[in-house]
């Protein structure tokens, strides 16, 4: 089922407040999750809404990303509260969120997932410096993103995880929001995708619509535009790190803030063996790894640490690029875990975040694989 | 009360699997084996269908398993309970059940096998070469060797019976653990009678020398007047003496000591005499002037018999007998194919030899005669089976599938061009997977069959490289003429000679082929009470039947046991020094203080080795507090020096490099007791092994590689701790799902045994498909042995019958299930909730429907079933009947239910005899693919054709046609002999429609069992753990299991019983030392590690919210380390940082 959300005053913004504020009036459902201008402050951060005449100051639409929401989703959904939520997320964000079901740390119970076409986002730091000079108004930039076709954003480029998403568009949700290949002159689209969506969207009573015929040839586009980026950003970034010495260099700044794990969504760990004692070394062990080669670079277990964290997920990777955001050494580690990833899922034939009944490849096992490497016949 | 001990002769496959099952659950075992080694005719074998694996290791023990060994059954095996005696045969048996006196005769050792390092320098000396048994005589040995290249222990055997006693290997060997001359040959005493005085005093120093005592007399009469004072073993006399001579004496003798063993001395020209005196009971005789040599080595061998006369008798509550079976040796009679005389013509144990790696070939397929590369091989069928004229009016079973089997490695091992075709009469692919191995074999392996028996085989004169001519006709009368290079013969079974001999000694029933018999319906039971048989005696078996076979015995000796009221041993209370937990507790918060010792095992380390740069490294880390280099640590001065030097130093961990007799698990076990150093704290190294692999290595690459290994395992000692094994309450009473004949035996074998079963039945009847039966092929009666099981099952005080009821889990904790039981037809039953410790699925199964097309109100085209039905409510009546079809294969062994049935055959023998019997004018027609007649059944095939019922077969591409005229049955099929189309009018036509398991796959999945592809239950390995599911809690038996026969249903059963009360009757279960753990601090609850556990060994407890762990289950093999991110999936005693630490040792 397809419905129509109006503009509001001439606002895509105001229009989608009030479709959200429809739904917070519904009976069942008793909280909104979505990006939210914070008051007295230009930050757009993820909120979880119970007053209506909050959702005013939602921001469903911009290029600010300070996180990848899947697992604050998880915070909210890994046990029962009695209390059912409506969650707007971008692709990526969905897509950690699945994997998470997968281990267990969410449930669908309780929730309503709401895709939005994803608006693309900004770097952190570029964000913030794009704040600081003269930002769009929420309704320029969308009309600026999904509509014109713009590569930069005053001057700022999108992030490279952006543009090289395979995925912008959500799927397995129970609802979608759509722009891109809609006359958003016209107002915005909701297609329901599960019968829980559909019942909800019946129940609002609004007009019915049908999907735009350019829609099907504008998503294609930006696939194609976008996988060839990836293509050749992974070309770029292979050729960077090709050897041991190159992938040494690479990491080299690596100060072992572990800020990369923290603000991945799919490293779930509630601790990181690389907090426990594992890597906390005997003092002489130091010594002999001096000994053994005249020096020894502190922290040690850099590239380690990040090679463990490519073993553990990179099945899993999502590519929402907050790994390098939240770097401080300006590592760009989100290309060569997306380089990465993509090899691990394709080995395995493994779509992160796209089914949630469709196994981790390290709980299944094959009897008959990967012969060639592991040399059993 | 005692603890109850079983004696199992035999240990081969069969015999080890009994053993365990008894020691798992708690009793003693004896278990001796006649051969030099352990493990039998496995040993030989590498690969085993349908894998081209092995999985003999799979027996192993999964509770408790630190107390068993934890390698390869190849290799050997140790287990606290089981004592094994070697080259000891079984002499006789006497008493009841419960109180069995059995008499032993084993050989002595001359080999000290804690001395013995397996350095082979005894074999290099040894100047006598026999023929090597193990490879079946393709290849030669010395009289000193190893009994198999497997075995771990590395310790030399003497074959006496080749040994000339020449002394060579005493000399040389380094550690002295040879000794010809022992302490036990002075109690042997020799009297020597010669009036000549040089030849006594020659004589007596001679002797005196190897040690033996000896006496000598000048004369008959002085001889006599010596054996009144004191008793002799062995005599020596001349023949010719004045007075009395030697024959005289010799008689004399015998009069006062019949086991006096009498020698008799001649000149050559008295030989006739001596040769009398042989008649009169000599054992043998010297002719004079004689060498010292004869003298002693014909002394040895008498003292040899001495020695293992002194025969072991042992008291023992039940006796297993599992002495296997012997193979036909196809040299003896005809010899069609000219085994023995042709060059190439090998028994398929010879190609197994071949083709192993251990084999002549060393891995390469080479032409026993000829050296040259095979490239075309033939396997020729029923070489002593299925053929009366050498005596086998028996399918021997297996040999299709071992053909198949060999067939298919050969071309896996050397090319899949090689050109491989199999002879065969009928291609009995009796078990669930057969069919689809068979099909593999053709369609993947392209193995050629050919239905056919060679009439002759013989050397291909025309091209006189040494190939083979075979003649044969094809099923259209065809002569054809093929070459080969070798032909493998199947050599079909013959009975244990030796355990023939002991039935027949025994007073026990024999089968008219010499097999053991068993009593009606049992697979294991013997004529006699208190003994039983298991695995191959009674007729041969593969493995997963032998296994099963083996089990059930173990059950058998188990009720004997528990009803002679005897005891098991508390498998919780044992080694209570490595549960200290206080001391554990003390020893993990100790720094680690590290001695590092290397023994120099006899020789100078220096040579080898730069010890002193070697000792400066490793005392460059903290831990490690010195490094001594000690000596010969293997013998008694040795190890004391070394538990002193502990003492004295007193540090808690211990890092040993020696040989690897020095590093054996029960020697450090000792080690520890007197040192007082935990023994789990010991890391060993076989450095010897390490400088003889390299010999060409330099002094400092030596070092350096030596460094490696000592530093690895001082980093594993610096991060070791003690884990006290864990101990799981265990639920014992058992759930029995399933009423059928199958659910029955398990249930009575259980209650037998003194636990309480829960049986649940969904109809309201007991007996299942016993139900519908009346008799056997055998003419026993089903119903009446149904009758008798029923009242036992019903009297029986341990047993709950649930009638009309369901069963739905409701979780499985560590140690227990527990399941709700709820009444089928009452919706508003709350029901019962019951816990138990093991589950025994035998929800049974049942004859297909019939596949008709055409309509058929007449119901002249029946199921077996069906028919026997009629026959038995009297609406057929054989007598009015003129022709009857049997349609063999009905809508099975095709796409859709690709397996053999096993029993449609036999059950289609059954009813044609039947028939015949009440209708001797009856036409009997059965249509077929392959007569699965397998075993003794081929008897009734012979019976069938003998009386007259014809046989067709058919081709599954082309399956008979059934069509109603009037009230008759028109079968068309096509006669493959005579090419032509064939039309048969039939009164009744019965279809075999094969067996369909009913096991639901909800139900498999609540108790962690799974379904194979056919939805019989899926075993744990179909081979070696034929009963179990992956779930060591789980077990299935009868029809739900596989297709089988009333007897094979029961052994399954008995089979799953003892593999249930091997759990239920410990209180407490152990784990292993290794055991999987959670660090509930830092899990995340991903429940990555319960999906990937093999054995389900990891529970979600949801009220805790935490991960627990059923530690009996879990076998350390560390899948959930692996899957665990954070490290909360750990095993104990394998801490991560072990791990990381000594890889950093192996690559600085």
């Amino acid at each position: 089922m397809m419905i129509k959300i109006e503009q509001e005053d001439n606002s895509l913004t105001k229009g989608l407040h009030q479709f959200f504020k429809r739904l917070l009036e519904m009976q069942e459902i008793d909280a909104l999750f979505l990006p939210v201008r914070l008051k007295d402050s230009s930050s757009i951060m993820p909120s979880l809404v119970t007053d209506p005449a909050q959702i005013e100051n939602a921001v469903p639409l911009s290029p600010a990303f300070p996180l990848n929401s899947g697992r604050m989703v998880s915070r909210l959904s890994y046990k029962e509260s009695g209390r059912k939520t409506a969650v707007l997320l971008r692709s990526c964000e969905i897509r950690a969120f699945i994997e998470l079901i997968k281990l267990k740390q969410g449930s669908r119970q309780e929730l309503i997932l709401i895709g939005i076409d994803c608006p693309k986002a900004l770097t952190l730091s570029d964000y913030t410096a794009y704040m600081e000079k003269d930002p769009l108004e929420d309704d320029a930039y969308i009309q600026k993103v999904f509509s014109e076709k713009n590569e930069t954003l005053n001057g700022f480029n999108f992030s490279s995880a952006c543009n090289t998403c395979e995925n912008p568009f959500p799927v397995n949700t129970d609802m979608n929001i759509l722009l891109h290949g809609v006359d958003l002159s016209n107002g915005m689209m909701v297609e329901s995708g599960s019968e829980a969506g559909q019942k909800i969207l019946e129940s609002l009573n609004m007009q019915q619509t049908s999907m735009p015929e350019k829609r099907e040839e504008v998503v294609t586009q930006i696939k194609e535009v976008n996988s060839k980026a990836n293509e050749a950003m992974i070309e770029d970034i292979t050729e960077k790190t090709d050897s041991i010495s190159k992938l040494n260099a690479f990491f080299d700044r690596c100060i072992n803030c572990y800020n990369c794990r923290n603000m991945c969504p799919v490293c779930y760990c509630k601790e990181c063996v690389f907090n426990t004692d594992v890597f906390y070394h005997q003092p002489v062990q130091y010594h002999q790894w001096a000994e053994k080669n005249g020096l020894v670079k502190l922290p040690t277990d850099t590239v380690f640490y990040h090679l463990t964290r490519l073993a553990h997920i990179s099945h899993a990777c999502v590519g929402c690029g907050q790994c390098s955001n939240a770097c401080p050494s300006d590592i760009n580690v989100f290309e060569v875990f997306k380089s990465v990833a993509q090899t691990t899922q394709v080995a395995f034939e493994y779509s992160p975040g796209i089914d949630e009944n469709d196994p981790p490849p390290l709980s299944v096992f094959n009897e008959r694989e990967f012969e060639d490497i592991v040399g059993i016949k | 009360m005692a603890i109850g001990k079983t004696l199992v002769a035999g240990a081969g496959l069969s015999g080890i699997r009994s053993a365990l099952d008894l020691a798992e659950t708690g009793y003693k075992v004896l278990l001796i084996d006649q051969s030099d080694h352990i493990g039998g005719l496995l040993c030989q074998l590498d690969n085993q269908f349908p894998t081209s694996k092995c999985g003999y290791c799979r027996m192993l023990p999964m509770f408790d398993r630190d107390q068993s060994s934890q390698h390869c059954l190849r290799k050997g095996l140790f287990h606290k309970n089981i004592e094994i005696l070697l080259s000891t045969q079984l002499m006789s048996v006497e008493g009841e059940p419960g109180d069995l006196k059995v008499t032993l005769k084993q050989n002595p050792s001359l080999i000290d096998p804690s001395l013995c390092t397996g350095c082979g320098e005894c074999e290099r000396i040894c100047p006598v070469f026999v023929d090597d048994p193990f490879n079946e005589g393709l290849t030669k040995r010395k009289a000193v060797y190893l009994p198999s290249p497997q075995s771990f222990s590395n310790t030399y055997t003497i074959d006496y019976t080749a040994c000339t006693r020449c002394g060579e290997c005493e000399k040389i060997c380094p550690t002295g653990a040879i000794k010809f001359i022992d302490q036990n040959r002075e109690k042997f005493k020799i009297l020597v009678v010669d009036d000549e005085k040089i030849v006594r005093d020659s004589m007596k120093e001679w002797l005196k020398e190897e040690g033996f005592s000896v006496t000598a007399a000048d004369s008959g009469q002085k001889a006599l007047e010596l054996m009144d004072d004191r008793p002799f073993n062995m005599m020596l006399t001349d023949i010719k003496m004045p007075g009395m001579d030697g024959v005289e004496l010799l008689a004399k003798a015998k009069e006062k000591n019949d086991d006096l063993c009498v020698i008799m001395m001649t000149a050559y020209a008295a030989v006739d005499s001596a040769v009398e005196a042989m008649k009169q009971g000599a054992l043998d005789y010297l002719t004079k002037p004689f060498d010292p040599d004869v003298l002693i080595s014909m002394t040895l061998k008498v003292y040899h018999e001495f020695e293992i006369a002194e025969a072991r008798v042992e008291q023992v509550d039940a006796l297993i007998l599992a002495g296997g079976t012997e193979f036909f040796k196809p040299n003896l009679g005809k010899n069609p194919y000219g085994y023995g005389v042709l060059p190439g013509v090998v028994t398929g144990m010879e190609f197994e030899r071949l083709i192993s790696g251990t084999g002549p070939g060393k891995g390469k397929l080479i032409h026993p005669k000829t050296g040259k590369p095979v490239r075309k091989i033939a396997w020729f069928q029923c070489v002593g089976s299925r053929d009366v004229q050498t005596g086998a009016g028996f399918c021997s079973s297996v040999c299709c599938m071992i053909s198949i089997k060999e067939a298919i490695l050969a071309k896996e091992k050397f090319g899949q061009d090689l050109e491989t075709t199999l002879f065969y009469m009928d291609m009995r692919t009796i078990g669930k997977s057969f069919d689809d191995y068979r099909l593999k074999a053709r369609e993947e392996n392209q193995i050629r069959f050919v239905r056919a028996r060679i009439h002759s085989l013989d050397e291909d004169l025309k091209k006189d490289d040494g190939s083979l001519l075979a003649r044969y006709v094809d099923m259209q009368g065809n002569i054809h003429e093929d070459d080969f290079d070798l032909v493998v013969l199947a050599t079909g079974q013959r009975p244990a000679k030796q355990m023939t001999e002991l039935a027949l000694k025994n007073d026990m029933i024999i089968n008219p082929w010499g097999f053991i018999e068993t009593t009606p319906f049992s697979m294991i039971k013997t004529s006699r009470k208190g003994i039983l048989s298991g695995g191959s005696l009674s007729g041969l078996k593969d493995i997963s039947e032998s296994v099963t076979c083996a089990s059930a015995a173990a059950l058998g000796a188990c009720k004997i046991m528990h009803e002679a009221g005897k005891k098991t041993i508390d498998a919780h209370a044992i080694d209570m020094d490595e549960t200290d937990l206080n001391g554990l507790a003390v020893l993990a918060r100790e720094n680690p203080k590290i001695l590092t010792v290397l023994c120099s095992c006899g020789s100078d380390l220096t040579q080898t080795l730069d010890v002193e740069s070697l000792k400066l490294d490793l005392n460059r880390i903290p831990e490690n507090k010195s490094v001594e280099i000690m000596d010969k640590l293997c013998t008694d001065e040795g190890k004391k020096t070394l538990v002193d030097m502990i003492q004295k130093t007193n540090p808690n961990r211990l890092v040993l490099g020696a040989c690897l007799p020095c590093i054996y698990k029960q020697r450090i076990k000792e080690l520890g007791k007197e040192s007082g150093l935990h023994s789990s704290l010991v890391e060993t190294l076989d450095i010897i092994s390490i400088l003889k692999q390299y010999p060409d290595s330099q002094i400092p690459e030596m070092t350096q590689r030596i460094e490696r290994e000592l530093k690895i395992l001082i980093s594993k000692a610096r991060f070791k701790n003690p884990v006290p094994k864990e101990r799981l309450e265990s639920n014992q009473n058992a759930l029995v799902i399933g009423g059928g004949i199958a659910g029955i035996t398990a249930a009575l074998s259980i209650a037998d045994c003194g636990y309480h079963v829960d049986l649940v039945e969904k109809d309201d009847t007991i007996g299942g498909n016993l139900l519908w039966m009346d008799k056997t092929v055998d003419g026993l009666d089903i119903q009446a042995y149904l009758d008798e099981k029923v009242k036992e099952l019903e009297f029986h005080n341990q047993v709950t019958i649930h009638k009309k009821t369901k069963t739905e889990s409701t979780g499985q904790h560590p140690g227990e299930f527990s399941t709700l039981l709820k009444k089928e037809d009452e919706p508003k039953d709350p029901g019962e909730t019951i816990l138990h410790g093991v589950t025994i699925l035998a929800t049974g199964g049942g004859q297909a429907p019939l596949e008709v097309d055409a309509d058929d109100p007449q119901q002249k085209e029946l199921t077996q079933k069906e028919f026997e039905m009629g026959v038995q409510d009297q609406k057929i009546d054989p007598e009015k009947l003129e022709t009857v079809v049997m349609i063999q294969c009905s809508g099975t062994r095709d796409e859709k239910r690709n397996y053999c049935s096993r029993v449609c055959c036999i059950r289609a023998l059954k009813n044609a005899l039947f028939l015949k019997e009440k209708n001797p004018d009856i036409q009997v027609y059965i249509l077929y693919r392959d007569m699965m007649s397998y075993g003794f059944y081929e008897q009734y095939y012979t019976n069938a054709k003998n009386s007259g019922v014809i046989f067709f077969q058919y081709d599954s591409a082309d399956k008979p046609l059934t069509q109603m005229q009037e009230d008759k049955v028109l079968v068309k099929t096509r006669d493959l002999l005579l090419d032509m189309p064939v039309e048969i009018e039939a009164d009744y036509v019965i279809h075999a429609t094969g067996i369909l398991p009913d096991l639901p796959k909800a139900l498999a999945d609540q108790y962690g069992a799974s379904l194979d592809t056919f939805h019989f239950f899926k075993e744990a390995d179909s081979k070696f753990r034929p009963v179990d599911s992956m779930n060591y809690r789980v077990f299935s038996c009868g029809l739900s299991l596989k297709p089988c026969t009333i007897e094979e249903a029961v052994v399954t059963a008995e089979a799953a019983a003892i593999r249930a009360i091997r759990i239920l009757s410990h209180e407490r279960l152990v784990s292993g030392k290794i055991v999987a753990d959670t660090r509930t601090a830092t899990c995340s609850m991903c429940e990555m590690c319960v999906d990937t556990c093999p054995y389900g060994a990891r529970f979600v407890d949801s009220i805790e919210e935490r991960i627990v762990i059923d530690p009996a289950a879990c076998q350390g093999c560390g899948v959930c380390a692996a899957v665990c991110p954070s490290g909360s999936a750990v095993l104990e005693g394998l801490d991560m940082r072990l791990m990381l630490d000594s890889i950093d040792m192996a690559v600085s």
